[in-house]
């Protein structure tokens, strides 16, 4: 049976002859009639009831634990995953997580090569903002001109407005003047054509991360990666982080989530988008000679031109924004045992690493910034000798310097306490004992901080199959919707993800971040503008710490309304990028709503769902005539229960 | 789906809590309602910030027509002195300072001694980055981007454990951002709960999209199962919030936006800023326990073509901050209206009539308890000396010190630097905003 009949089977009605029966036995005719469906399956069916009504006295049982570990190696289970982690076994599923290289994931990456956009070098990504910006310039500089003619022939009265240049006024214009005419045509050409693959890689970006959460086989490499994209934390909206954060994305984070916390960590210092998000690039050696404060040219177009690149107040010095994120952020953590002067002193170390055209030039500071890539600039390096951390760093280093502060952060103790909290809190519980921690230290000593035997530690440690962990984590609105879509085994649609009628916007959205401290995307007839109306706007949290981990912090009444909607646009199909089977075209008959109930909240809850809960369904949907409960509205429910907002 | 007995009941502890019998039935904020109207002593003190996104130009808000350099540095761009002729010209406040004309509706509130202007206000921090600043500003820590959560949130929090016993620490909409494009904004966020409510007439599940749909009959069914299960999901952390939002939603239901009628002759301007002070207007009218407000209003970041546009953002801005003023009536001896904007604009005119990101700009506050009727603040002189980096109006009042005045003397937090972590003022910085 294929996935796509799967949300059919468990919401359309089979039986109404079944009379009221126990609720256990509901749940095994339940199973029974599922594993009908599912030939592979039909042994087993029985086992699950029984395992399901063990789990409170005897610790978890084998159910619970394969959903546990799909809930945290992942982003919840789809109706299948369960039997198939139990064919596998769960110590060799978690193996088999641990090794995604392993992982067949065709479908994926099927789906993906329909964003050519995504595969852009980084000389080209940045080649094609920079177009964007000129064509945008000159799309600037022709409506000056246009409105200053017009002023010319009608000056406006002393203390008015300059005229508007509205659409009506262009057209007037244009018509008497062909020449004007084709070049207003022309740069609108060009401003389209140049903004399509800065809107594409926009679109294609967020789209790219929604079908690997919801389809990828690779499922706890998509947990990591989430991970360590919020740990370190780049907001899009800050340009030009909207196109550089894919290349963040793509070469700094993913290659490194199983590798050395070295690598990654010098990896995202060399991030373009990192270099921009905490202002590196424009951090160089205080007191350099011959730095005259920029001056502002007057007068004419060039000086209005030029205005907004003198306004940014180029502080021509030090700037300490990544030292002190990358100490209490990103390493050590803000109890790490550093302080002021250690943070002056490593902003001195990274002066210098900065952002270069891929001509090679320094990039201009304008209003837009300039997408570019890593280079060192020597010149502006501070040289002189440093104290980090009570270490000696002579002077002369270079760029050494910095490599050398990588070294200290990622060999200190405090860092792999600090990342290790983190990372159990994220696969755990909030609160993650001392013992684990302590074990994942250990890991980090033992394999030089390899992190995919860090993360293997804390997966496979006694702590993560604890009553502490299980069902303790609140999901965050990413993991609530993705776990949602793939409950109802729902998949996404690469065409509707991509919305081609809006690049030019897309891509104004990539150079002006939206006014009113206000996020991108937010269209709640998508699933990433779910997630965002839910609090979780992604790639867009302002301050470098990133979306907390405490899970806690996701609990409030707003952001629970929010839930419920979401819960009601999805199962009504109101999401156009979700694909689910409509349960309408194959209506048969209506079933035993005690059947029904139990059949959905299994497929949805595998078992866990509260007796409270249970009896609730059961008495909203005994209704009169009319307005009976369907499978869709018990889905609803199901997936709006307190049961399903955790994992 | 049918009356449930567990609706009924609902409806009757409603019906038994409006005739002041059943307060132990309702809904906290039904049952809090009964008290309040009975024993409440304490009056619920408000606040009602609002956020200029885009920095608004305070010399042309609040005009220092008595500054010679003003016409000096910005010859065709200032409000002219003003002039019983001049329909163009600045509103005399004080005989230095006068109002944008289309500031209007705020001259006669200044003259009860109800609105006070603060001058030259605003963030010590040097960026000119809108983005940073209203970030540095909400979260109440200019310079330094390490806290997550917002000013009034954390001052919600440093009031003290007896106001939290108060009716409305169980409400919630204690904390509100109404209108707001994008969720919570950053001066709410926090450990303090908080509302985020884009429109009143559409917070509630699955209003949307619902035309003509057989779906919508399912619907009722599928609200009333989402409360019933957070209603009997005891024990659990969600149990509580749920609670709380369907008593939010339950409680707008009643406040029914569609059909309110502002009190004593009130006009909002059309567009969502109206809107916004409109319902603002409501929640607090309503007595659901509304502390603090957050609203917000973009399109100050006037770089060209700036007359036209700043008097038509001072026309909504200042009827829609008037009509909340004069709706709520007797309301603002408990509240206070603050606006804020990231920073202020340069002295002089750029090349395109209009003016590019500078430092210092004007807020306001408005309230019963405001001491009104005066432009505070230290005038720190436009001659160019006298500029800041030789382009903008000087900073002489840090916005922390207006901002912990309004949530110290008004909201009653303890704590300037819990407030705003990193904060070395004192009470002794407070401008004279509240009386």
């Amino acid at each position: 049976m294929d996935t796509s009949q799967a949300f059919l089977t468990f919401l359309q009605p089979r039986s109404r002859s079944l009379g009221s029966v126990s609720s256990i036995a509901a749940i095994a005719a339940t199973m029974m009639l599922i594993s009908q469906s599912t030939p592979a399956s039909g042994q087993r069916g029985q086992t699950k009831p029984k395992s399901a009504t063990v789990s409170t006295q005897a610790g978890f049982s084998e159910n619970d634990k394969i959903v546990h570990v799909l809930n945290r190696l992942g982003f919840g289970p789809r109706p299948d995953d369960i039997e198939r982690v139990k064919r596998m076994g769960i110590s060799a599923y978690i193996e088999q997580q641990l090794h995604p290289e392993q992982i067949n994931d065709q479908a994926v990456d099927q789906k993906l090569q329909s964003f050519p956009e995504l595969n852009l070098s980084n000389e080209d990504i940045a080649a094609r903002y920079k177009e964007f910006i000129n064509a945008d310039q000159e799309t600037a500089k022709l409506r000056r001109q246009m409105r200053k003619a017009m002023d010319t022939k009608n000056p406006p009265a002393a203390g008015q407005a300059n005229t508007q240049l509205s659409p009506q006024a262009i057209r007037q214009m244009t018509m008497s003047d062909p020449d004007l005419m084709k070049q207003v045509q022309e740069t609108r050409q060009q401003l389209a054509k140049s903004a399509e693959p800065i809107g594409l890689l926009h679109e294609e970006f967020n789209a790219a991360k929604l079908i690997r959460a919801v389809e990828s086989q690779r499922q706890l490499q998509e947990v990591l990666v989430d991970f360590w994209n919020n740990h370190f934390n780049i907001d899009i909206r800050k340009a030009p982080c909207g196109v550089l954060k894919v290349i963040d994305d793509r070469d700094v984070i993913r290659p490194h989530v199983w590798g050395k916390f070295r690598d990654l960590l010098e990896a995202s210092a060399k991030s373009p988008a990192m270099l921009v998000y905490l202002d590196n690039f424009q951090s160089v050696a205080d007191q350099l000679p011959n730095q005259a404060p920029a001056r502002r040219r007057r007068g004419g177009l060039l000086a209005q031109k030029k205005a907004p690149a003198a306004n940014q107040t180029r502080k021509v010095g030090l700037n300490e924004n990544y030292a002190r994120e990358i100490m209490e952020l990103h390493t050590l953590g803000v109890d790490g045992g550093y302080t002021q002067q250690d943070v002056r002193e490593v902003a001195r170390c990274f002066t210098g690493w900065s952002i270069g055209s891929p001509d090679g030039a320094r990039p201009r500071i304008n209003r837009y910034g300039e997408a570019g890539v890593f280079q060192f600039y020597p010149r502006v390096h501070d040289d002189g000798e440093k104290v980090v951390l009570g270490h000696h760093i002579p002077a002369g280093g270079g760029m050494r310097d910095g490599e050398i502060v990588l070294d200290l952060l990622a060999s200190d103790r405090a860092t792999w306490r600090h990342i290790s909290t983190q990372l159990c809190q994220r696969l755990v519980c909030d609160d993650p004992p001392i013992s684990l921690v302590n074990k994942c230290i250990q890991t980090w000593q033992d394999t030089d901080g390899n992190l995919r035997e860090i993360v293997r530690t804390i997966v496979t440690s006694p702590e993560f199959f604890s009553s502490a962990a299980v069902r303790k984590k609140i999901k965050s609105p990413f993991e609530y919707a993705v776990s949602s879509v793939r409950a109802l085994d729902g998949t996404l649609d690469p065409e509707a993800l991509i919305s081609r009628k809006q690049l030019l916007r897309e891509a104004n959205s990539m150079v002006r971040p939206p006014q009113g401290g206000g996020y991108l995307d937010m269209n709640t007839n998508t699933l990433l503008g779910q997630i965002g109306t839910m609090g979780e706007p992604i790639f867009q949290y302002q301050a470098p710490t990133g979306f907390p981990e405490d899970s806690r912090k996701w609990v409030s009444s707003g952001a629970l309304i929010s839930r419920l909607n979401f819960s009601l646009a999805l199962t009504q199909g109101r999401i156009n990028d979700v694909k689910l089977d409509d349960p309408s075209e194959n209506a048969g008959e209506m079933m035993d709503t005690n059947r029904m109930i139990d059949r959905v909240a299994n497929r949805i809850l595998h078992g866990q769902i509260s007796p409270a809960t249970r009896a609730t369904l059961v008495r909203e949907s005994q209704a009169d005539s009319g307005s009976k409960a369907t499978p869709a509205t018990i889905a609803a429910l199901l997936l709006g229960s307190p049961e399903f907002q955790r994992r | 789906m049918s009356i449930s007995r567990r609706l009924f009941l609902k409806n009757g502890a409603i019906a038994l809590a409006s005739v002041g019998l059943g307060p132990m039935f309702g809904p906290t904020f039904l049952r809090s309602t009964a008290f309040g109207e009975t024993t409440a002593q304490k009056r619920k003190k408000v606040l009602i910030c609002i956020f200029q996104r885009g920095a608004a130009d305070g010399l042309n808000i609040v005009v220092p027509h008595g500054d010679r350099d003003l016409y000096t540095h910005r010859p065709g761009l200032a409000i002219a002195r003003p002039s019983r002729t001049d329909a163009q010209s600045a509103l005399d406040l004080d005989g230095f300072f006068g109002l944008h004309p289309a500031l209007a509706p705020f001259l006669p509130i200044y003259k009860e001694g109800h609105l006070a202007a603060i001058q030259a206000c605003g963030s010590p921090d040097a960026t000119r980055s809108h983005f940073d600043a209203q970030d540095f500003m909400e979260a109440g820590t200019p310079g330094d981007k390490r806290f997550a959560d917002g000013w009034m949130s954390r001052a919600l929090l440093a009031c003290p454990e007896d106001r939290a016993k108060l009716e409305s620490a169980n409400s919630p909409f204690r904390a509100v951002a109404m209108g707001c494009d994008n969720g919570l904004p950053r001066s709410l966020q926090g450990d303090a709960a908080a509302l985020a409510i884009p429109d009143l007439a559409s917070f509630g599940i699955g209003l949307k999209n619902l035309k003509g749909r057989a779906a919508l009959s399912g619907q009722t069914g599928v609200v009333d199962g989402f409360e019933s299960i957070y209603d009997n999901a005891v024990g659990d952390v969600l149990h509580g919030t749920g609670k709380e939002s369907f008593e939010a939603i339950a409680a707008l239901k009643k406040i029914n936006p569609g059909s309110y009628v502002p009190s004593n002759g009130a006009v909002y301007p059309g567009g969502r800023f109206g809107q916004s002070m409109k319902q603002i207007a409501q929640l607090v009218k309503a007595e659901v326990g509304v502390e603090v407000a957050f609203a917000e209003m973009g399109g100050w970041d006037t770089h060209t073509g700036q007359a036209a546009r700043l008097n038509q953002q001072l026309r909504d801005f200042g009827q829609g901050i008037a009509a909340l003023y004069h709706d709520l009536g007797d309301k603002m001896s408990d509240v206070v209206i603050l606006t804020m904007s990231e920073f202020g604009r340069t002295v002089r005119p750029n090349g395109t009539n209009g003016t590019d990101h500078g430092h210092a700009t004007c807020f306001f506050a408005l309230g019963g308890d405001v001491q009104g009727g005066k432009v505070l603040g230290h005038w720190p002189g436009l001659a160019p000396e006298q500029l800041y980096e030789n382009r903008d109006l000087a900073l002489t009042t840090d916005f922390r010190a207006v901002f912990g005045e309004v949530a110290v003397k008004h909201l009653g937090a303890q704590g300037l630097s819990k407030i705003f972590p990193g904060y070395t003022g004192t009470q002794a910085d407070f401008r004279g905003v509240m009386r």
